[in-house]
């Protein structure tokens, strides 16, 4: 029987004020490690997903919600631009690459992004099955979906209009599953990933004035004339069968339209995208496209790193104040401890006495009660890293919806060891002053009563 | 083996206590008698180096434990004086084994727990072994309490009042039991008490 043993007796020999204190500890403990932990990963998705963006190009609207819609794919866009200004960017060599995206529906709640190929690659996304998305109705789809939704290669589905609710369903098209990508945690594992034309096609029947984009902000003029000409020449080309092909449209006979052919006939003025990213665009480049959409009426260009860090600072003050309630409850168990190993020590007066006369020297009596409040501490750190790696898986499939990213309870960090001191230290404080009350005992005077 | 020798004990100027002078050899066995309040308890702390005397020696063992301190005394006691109190006290959280080994780890003794049975088995407790202390009778545990006097085989056992608490019958089987005990394992035993019961049966009688 030693000493370690003896103050463990002692812990167990009282429950229930035992299991109080460390409750408390692992609950102040664990608040402030979830959010820790989920600082940590928010971050890191924040900068995985940002960092390779330097550009958005977008309607008119919040900076902030273009970025966090068309980078994250976390808010609603703040509306559609045309593609005549895609097309007309795609003529200056300064800009390397280009990524269109074109938002607004959405299937089971998991979002249909319209896009190319470089928005796999902006994400390093790798192909598990299948192939990439070419033609289109054709979608590729991030693992997450392909699991949550049970969709796998070959299988079709119907795409809703709207990104939470679906207002209506584009029954007259169906998806079809080509491919299925390798989890990747980023924006891709929760994206049905389709050519932006199978967007247009969606909407080809509801015409100019859809309102697709939730923004709802509609391009009426165009005063850059280079991209007017653009918009004249597509649009004269193609205006008479489009007016054929409206018609058609009209009494929804899909069966029989050549898909290729209703794309040719949409109006050039309905080709619309939510935004353009760029990546890897800098100097000159980066301020060429900057001034130029910025010119436009309807348009803004966007750079993801200011509008990140604004993002960040306004976070700022939620997580001090959840760290402030986190240390509040740790401090409150501080207290349960220090009264719980008081009240027990009162009642054991006579056992310190006692133990004294059985040969036990002052400093032997002292480092017992200290003991105590260590393995106190050290149980509620254990009971707290259960407590908050359960929590965060927890919470982290709740946020996976809100937020696209994927939470996980399986990343421990380094500073959750330093927690195991902040434990022990509370532990051993709370101690101390019981400590030093059983190390000054008088046994005489104790033993005579 | 136990030697006092002009021992004064000042609980404040007006409570000055001293003590007669006396000795003991090793196996001897002897009572200390007095009314409530002339000291007894005061004396068997002064014995054991709970408390220090304000003038005076006490030898046990050929060492003098007036002059020593801190932890070495501890380890003093621990290893060489056994004590009975008058009411059994012992470490609630533990069973009677637990608080036993205790007894002789905190004596720096290692744990003997055949020991620790066969001393529960002379003492006719050998059945509590794994009890709890709160579900042993006030008799169950003076006999314990002997048993943790005894378990490091002391050159010394203190007794204070062992017999107070306890009926006729179970003040005979105790009293009997702790000089047997004594006897058997070559200690000298001292017991402090105003238990008349006890008196006719020690031939070294000291008054106070």
């Amino acid at each position: 029987m030693n000493i370690l043993r003896l103050s463990w007796k002692n812990i167990i020999s009282k429950p229930l004020p035992s299991l109080l204190s460390m409750l408390l500890l692992a609950v102040g403990l664990s608040t402030a490690i979830i959010l820790k932990l989920t600082e940590h990963q928010l971050t890191e998705n924040i900068n995985n997903t940002g960092k390779d963006v330097k550009l958005v190009i977008g309607a008119k609207g919040s900076r902030l919600q273009l970025v966090l819609s068309s980078v994250f794919q976390i808010d609603n866009p703040t509306g559609n631009i045309n593609y005549g200004f895609y097309t007309l960017l795609k003529r200056n060599r300064m800009i390397k690459e280009m990524i269109p995206v074109s938002m607004g529906d959405s299937y089971k709640r998991k979002r249909i992004v319209g896009t190319n190929h470089d928005y796999i690659r902006l994400f390093s996304g790798k192909l598990k099955e299948g192939v990439l998305f070419e033609k289109p109705l054709e979608a590729t789809i991030g693992s997450v979906v392909a699991f949550e939704l049970d969709l796998k290669v070959g299988d079709e589905f119907v795409g809703g209009h709207g990104m939470e609710e679906v207002l209506h369903s584009h029954d007259e098209y169906k998806y079809k599953v080509v491919g299925v990508l390798e989890r990747s945690g980023s924006v891709l594992d929760n994206l049905i990933l389709t050519p932006v034309q199978t967007v247009w096609i969606m909407h080809a029947g509801h015409g100019h004035d859809s309102e697709y984009a939730l923004g709802g902000v509609k391009e009426e003029v165009h005063d850059n004339p280079a991209f007017e000409k653009v918009l004249e020449d597509s649009f004269l080309q193609k205006a008479e069968e489009h007016n054929h092909q409206h018609h058609d449209h009209d009494h929804h006979e899909h069966a029989e339209v050549n898909l290729e052919e209703l794309l040719a006939n949409i109006d050039p003025k309905d080709r619309e995208i939510t935004a353009i990213l760029f990546p890897n665009l800098s100097g000159n480049a980066k301020i060429g496209v900057l001034n130029n959409a910025n010119n436009q009426p309807n348009m803004m260009a966007v750079d993801p790193a200011p509008e990140i860090a604004l993002l960040k600072n306004k976070i700022t003050p939620f997580v001090s104040i959840i760290i402030a309630i986190s240390w509040f409850i740790t401090v409150i168990a501080m207290f349960s401890v220090f009264i719980g190993l008081l009240n027990s020590l009162r009642g054991r007066k006579y056992e310190i006495a006692l133990m004294r006369v059985l040969g036990a020297s002052k400093a032997k009596v002292l480092v017992s009660i200290l003991f105590e409040g260590v393995i106190l501490s050290v149980l509620g750190y254990l009971f707290c890293l259960v407590l908050s790696h359960a929590g965060m898986e927890l919470i982290g499939g709740w946020m996976q919806n809100e937020y696209q990213y994927e939470f996980s309870g399986w990343i421990f960090l380094n500073s959750e060891l330093t927690y195991l001191l902040v434990a022990i230290a509370i532990g051993l404080v709370s101690a101390l002053i019981p400590a030093y009350k059983a190390y000054n005992t008088d046994i005489s005077e104790t033993l005579s009563k | 083996m136990v030697k006092i020798n002009g021992l004064t004990y000042n609980y404040s100027s007006e409570i000055q206590l001293k003590f007669p002078d006396f000795s003991l050899s090793k196996g001897e066995q002897a009572l200390i008698l007095g009314q409530s309040g002339c000291g007894k308890t005061t004396l068997l702390h002064l014995l054991s180096g709970l408390l220090k005397p304000n003038s005076g020696d006490v030898d046990v063992e050929n060492e003098n434990i007036s002059k020593m301190s801190g932890a070495t005394l501890d380890k003093f006691r621990g290893t060489n004086i056994g004590i009975v109190f008058q009411t059994p006290h012992f470490i609630e959280a533990l069973t009677v084994k637990e608080n036993l080994t205790l007894t002789q780890t905190l004596a720096g003794k290692s744990k003997d727990v055949n020991k620790v049975k066969r001393l529960l088995a002379d003492l006719g407790v050998e059945s509590k072994l794994n009890a709890k202390l709160n579900a042993l009778s006030v008799g169950e545990k003076q006999r314990i309490s002997i048993a943790r006097a005894l378990v490091n085989s002391p050159a010394l056992i203190l007794a204070d009042e062992p017999t107070s608490a306890l009926d006729d019958k179970n003040c005979d089987v105790v009293l009997k039991l702790v000089r047997e005990q004594a006897k058997k394992h070559n200690s000298t035993l001292l017991i402090v008490t105003h238990d008349n019961r006890l008196k006719d049966q020690f031939d070294k009688r000291i008054e106070l």
